[in-house]
């Protein structure tokens, strides 16, 4: 981390819950933003366009997707390629095959598609996981592969099994300049990544985290494994699936063997490692061993406190906790707390989450807390060494 | 009838194949808790090394018999194994101690990547022959029993023995021998195994040698069978299904594994395969893999998956 949120005091609901609460990210998108809009529009010459970044900016979309499923939800997959596949098809079909219809609306409809295959193919996740799922997905990446070149309907029988759209245009816009694709696919990239941020940061996101950071607790606190891993399959692969149809129709043309390459798996892969994250499954197990109970106990009805510490990010955290007495040693780094606004459970993060649920469930809280007191010693250790 | 014993027979041989390849998965992820994606690369850069040093060593040394030509060329390519581990060992396991299995995941994928590169630059990319003499007749057995007999491919036979001669030998060496037992330690806990003196570094190199090895062998088999080319780095994808429907952390699964695959596989694209279009043998042997995963989410061998909350 290069920054930090310190001194950044938020006085309002508003200004806590904005996507960027911190103002070096809020301005660092801005100026990306800016310079992708126009810097690069007055210094880009043809060639860049074409080559370099119409691809860049597909694949981040793919990215975005992969991200959506590997680094919120946790669900290790290696099949994104036959996503990008099903939706690159889907699109084309529903684009020669229905007189007439919008390209927007082919584009949409080919992630509609490859999200419905997504939910098909992520339902051995309800069952399997880690490295096993991660191969058994591979099966979705073979079995397209299949499809798609044997049979003959889903190319529009063209011999080689690549297909390509000519004339593309949007309500009058003629999208034929490697400037007008890279200006389309650039519009489309912003629009979706702000929806999947604000996907992230709602009640949705936060059950993926839950599931990401340990599934059974998750589970225990109330979210359905089935809606919420599904939920990521379906909007991962409707991402990645438009990403698909982007290549097929603005980029190249379309043929199975394009998006088999596992290649752009490790790049969305790193664009979640790049958030530092902590596996709370280990320190859930390593708390409950060596020192459970006894740092937190509870105490008679109506006590009511606020928990405060930090969350992966380095951010404060602060929650409500019903019917709990903390002990001292819960943050000994800190000294007495500063008065903050009291924000209750920030958005999105997952102790902050699970407490916030516990404590109304009631008997496991003391261990969720426990939890919390981890992760907090363990970052502020790692820190400092 | 006899088709059928013929299908299930080349079943069972290939799936000896795809043991071998499963096998390297299987030792790394045994010790080190890496899942080893690099696995076909280094089968790939193996088998290159092999293929290049026996057609060069009969140059350099002026030796005529290819069987000593070969046996060296194996020797050198083992040693390039051990560099291989080694650097691997060096560059990327140990600044990656403690990190998330995904993230070694990437790391291993990226591992495959420069191993590819390296070995096609090194060796070239031009597709070359390994002959170790293995018989290419096939030959017709039982004629008595079944009518026409049985034809077995005498080269799948004998690549089937090899594989278990090493599982034999592999087995051995995992119980009956000292670094062995350190091997099976390093597995079970890390920390245990460091606190009583077994030097965790030393031991990754070991495995990943090992496995490198395993490559080695299986890289020799699958070359003289369909000659050393880059393609040969997509076999790996043929042993992932063998892995984890045995389970990541068994060496009799990742054999068992092998042969249901491969007889599923065979018999599939025999009695399967014309009524869709065939060649669905590669995705038919994922799904099956799946099948078994649904009611054993470890795999038929691997440890149980317990979660506490």
């Amino acid at each position: 981390m290069l920054y930090r949120e310190n001194g950044q005091f938020k006085t309002s609901y508003a200004a806590d819950q904005q996507i960027f609460p911190i103002a070096q990210d809020r301005w660092a998108i801005l100026g990306i933003l800016v310079f992708a809009f126009v810097g690069i529009p007055l210094l880009g010459d043809e060639y860049l366009f074409r080559a370099i970044l119409i691809p860049f900016l597909i694949l981040s979309l793919a990215a975005l997707g992969v991200n959506i499923l590997v680094g919120f939800c946790g669900q290790i997959t290696l099949g994104a390629g036959a996503f990008m596949a099903v939706g690159a098809y889907a699109a084309y079909n529903f684009h020669i095959r229905i007189e007439g219809l919008p390209l927007l609306v082919s584009i949409l409809l080919g992630g509609l598609t490859s999200a419905l295959v997504g939910i098909v193919f992520g339902i051995p996740s309800l069952r399997v996981r880690g490295l096993y799922l991660a191969v058994a997905t591979l099966a979705a990446q073979f079995f397209t592969d299949w499809v798609f070149l044997r049979i003959p309907w889903f190319t529009n029988n063209a011999s080689s099994g690549s297909v390509s759209v000519s004339n593309l245009q949007i309500m009058g816009w003629e999208i034929a300049t490697p400037f007008d694709k890279y200006m389309f696919c650039l519009v489309w990239l912003t629009i979706s990544a702000l929806l999947a941020k604000n996907m992230t940061r709602s009640a949705i996101g936060r059950q993926w985290m839950a599931i990401r950071d340990m599934d059974v607790a998750a589970e225990v606190i109330g979210i359905r494994p089935l809606f919420a891993k599904l939920s990521a399959f379906a909007v991962s692969s409707f991402f990645v699936g438009t990403a698909g149809a982007l290549w097929g129709f603005i980029h190249l043309s379309v043929g199975a063997g394009r998006f088999l390459g596992r290649s752009f798996v490790p790049v969305a892969v790193h664009g979640h490692y790049r958030r530092p994250r902590l596996d709370h499954g280990q320190l859930l197990r390593r708390s409950l061993h060596r020192h459970a109970a006894d740092r937190v106990e509870p105490v008679s009805a109506g006590d009511r406190r606020t928990v405060r510490g930090h969350d992966f990010d380095g951010r404060r955290v602060a929650c409500r906790v019903d019917h709990l007495r903390l002990t001292d040693h819960f943050f000994p780094d800190q000294g007495a707390p500063r008065y903050r606004p009291p924000v209750v459970h920030r958005q999105g993060k997952t102790p902050a989450l699970a407490i916030s649920a516990l404590s109304r469930a009631g008997e496991p809280v003391s261990l969720l807390l426990e939890l919390l007191s981890q992760t907090h010693h363990y970052y502020f250790n790692k820190r400092r060494h | 009838m006899g088709f059928f014993i013929e299908t299930l027979i080349g079943g069972l041989m290939a799936g000896m194949l795809y043991s071998l390849v499963a096998l390297g998965f299987v030792l790394i992820y045994k010790a080190s808790g890496v899942f080893n994606f690099a696995q076909g690369a280094m089968l790939l850069f193996a088998a290159l090394a092999m293929a290049r040093f026996s057609a060069w060593i009969p140059e350099w040394l002026g030796i005529d018999s290819l069987w000593l030509a070969n046996v060296i060329a194996f020797f050198i390519a083992g040693a390039l194994m051990y560099l291989v581990a080694w650097l691997i060992e060096r560059l990327v396991l140990r600044p990656l101690v403690n990190q998330e299995g995904a993230t070694l995941l990437m790391a291993t994928l990226g591992i495959a990547y420069v191993l590819e590169g390296l070995g096609t630059s090194i060796f070239g990319t031009a597709i070359y022959k390994i002959d170790v003499g293995m018989p290419k007749e096939p030959v017709l057995i039982l004629e008595g029993i079944f009518e026409g007999g049985l034809l077995i491919n005498k080269e799948d036979f004998v690549a089937a023995l090899i594989a278990a001669v090493l599982v034999a030998l592999l087995t051995l060496f995992f119980q009956k021998t000292v670094t062995g037992r350190a091997l099976r330690a390093v597995a079970d806990d890390h920390q245990a195994a460091q606190s009583i003196g077994i030097p965790l570094n030393h031991i990754w190199v070991i495995v990943w040698f090992v496995a490198g090895v395993v490559a080695l062998v299986a890289g020799v088999i699958w070359g003289s069978k369909l000659g050393v080319q880059f393609s040969l780095a997509t076999v790996a994808l043929r042993g992932l299904p063998v892995v984890i429907l045995g389970g990541l952390t068994s060496i009799p699964g990742a054999i068992i594994g092998g042969l249901i695959i491969g007889v599923g596989e065979k018999l599939s694209e025999v009695y399967l395969g014309p009524m869709v279009g065939g060649g669905i043998e590669i995705w038919f042997a994922y799904q099956l893999a799946l099948v078994f995963l649904l009611f054993r989410p470890q795999g038929l061998f691997g440890e149980k998956i317990i979660d506490r909350v």
